[in-house]
């Protein structure tokens, strides 16, 4: 692929719709492929988020705007794919992913200096965990007994943001150059 | 593995490391407190006068009730997620001296005025029957 920079000719565009279908496509495999695996530890909405990656990447890649559209069609259409669309976990995902990825595209913009693209990646895991539980208290069970996962969820979040953080990292490394956007 | 930690470190800025150590912290500040809180919240203690429930009592709230039964009152106390009978009526005085309960499962019993105190299992039988 030629490198190419910011412009208005069409191939670019072309590309860059392109290249959001393929991302797109394959955060919905994740996204599903993810929820066939039983949880990794046994508290309820956690997981790795892989999917997370390609929202992270979207945004360097294609702007803060099509990530987040990127998470949220995701979760829909992965939802919508592996059958679950109506139950109270789609919802949670939804409102998980949204917030994870307006705190990713704010720190990308704010935030960057300090934090690398690991610490926003941990971030926008946190918010999404948070979120998650926040939406399931106010939603489905008030449970006060709820909120003791919360330091739970940050030390979860603070995992599986690093490992998506260092995989993002890893690929944009990568294909950062390749694609003319380091 | 070497040069995974150092493929590792290279991808992490410093403020990547505060945020961690932050997050850390953070959540293991916060784990004993609510570990204590854990134990006694979404618990209770139902008080029993002749079978019939006559109060639901949260483990996670410290007060005093007094329920009355056919021999006379019978003075509950809860306190830091514990419950214990602090007066009732009666010779051998054996629910007083079952001291504290905190378990579930566990249950005071007052037979001279009819009054249970029962935190009630989410083990064993209970749980696969439910």
């Amino acid at each position: 692929m030629t490198p190419y920079t910011r412009s208005t000719l069409p191939e670019v565009w072309l590309l860059k719709r392109i290249l959001f279908a393929a991302l797109l496509a394959l955060g919905i495999v994740l996204y599903v492929l993810e929820g066939f695996f039983p949880p990794l530890v046994p508290v309820p909405g956690a997981k790795l988020g892989l999917s997370n990656i390609l929202v992270l990447f979207t945004m360097l890649f294609l702007g803060s705007g099509a990530g987040i559209f990127l998470a949220v069609a995701r979760s829909i259409l992965g939802s919508f794919i592996a059958g679950t669309l109506l139950a109270p976990g789609a919802l949670l995902g939804l409102a998980g992913g949204l917030v994870s990825a307006l705190v990713v595209a704010f720190s990308l913009k704010r935030l960057r200096p300090p934090l690398g693209l690991v610490g926003i990646s941990i971030l926008g895991a946190i918010a999404h965990n948070i979120t998650q539980l926040a939406v399931a208290y106010m939603l489905f069970v008030q449970i006060q007994g709820l909120l003791y996962y919360l330091p739970i969820l940050f030390v979860l979040g603070l995992i599986s943001g690093l490992i998506t953080g260092l995989i993002a990292v890893y690929l944009f490394e990568r294909l950062g150059p390749e694609l003319g956007l380091s | 593995m070497r040069e995974l930690v150092r493929t590792v470190r290279r991808y992490l800025t410093w403020g990547d490391y505060m945020l961690i150590a932050l997050v850390l912290l953070g959540a293991s500040a916060t784990i004993p407190l609510l570990h204590k809180n854990a134990e006694a919240s979404g618990r209770w203690a139902i008080v029993r006068v002749d079978g019939q429930i006559v109060h639901q009592l949260p483990l996670a709230k410290d007060q005093e009730v007094t329920v009355i039964g056919p021999a006379g009152e019978t003075v509950i106390q809860v306190q830091g997620g514990r419950v214990r009978v602090l007066r009732s009526p009666g010779a051998q005085e054996i629910c007083m001296r079952q001291g504290w309960i905190h378990k579930p499962g566990q249950a005071l019993i007052c037979l001279p005025n009819r009054v249970t105190i029962e935190i009630p299992g989410d083990s064993g039988i209970d749980a696969i029957s439910r």
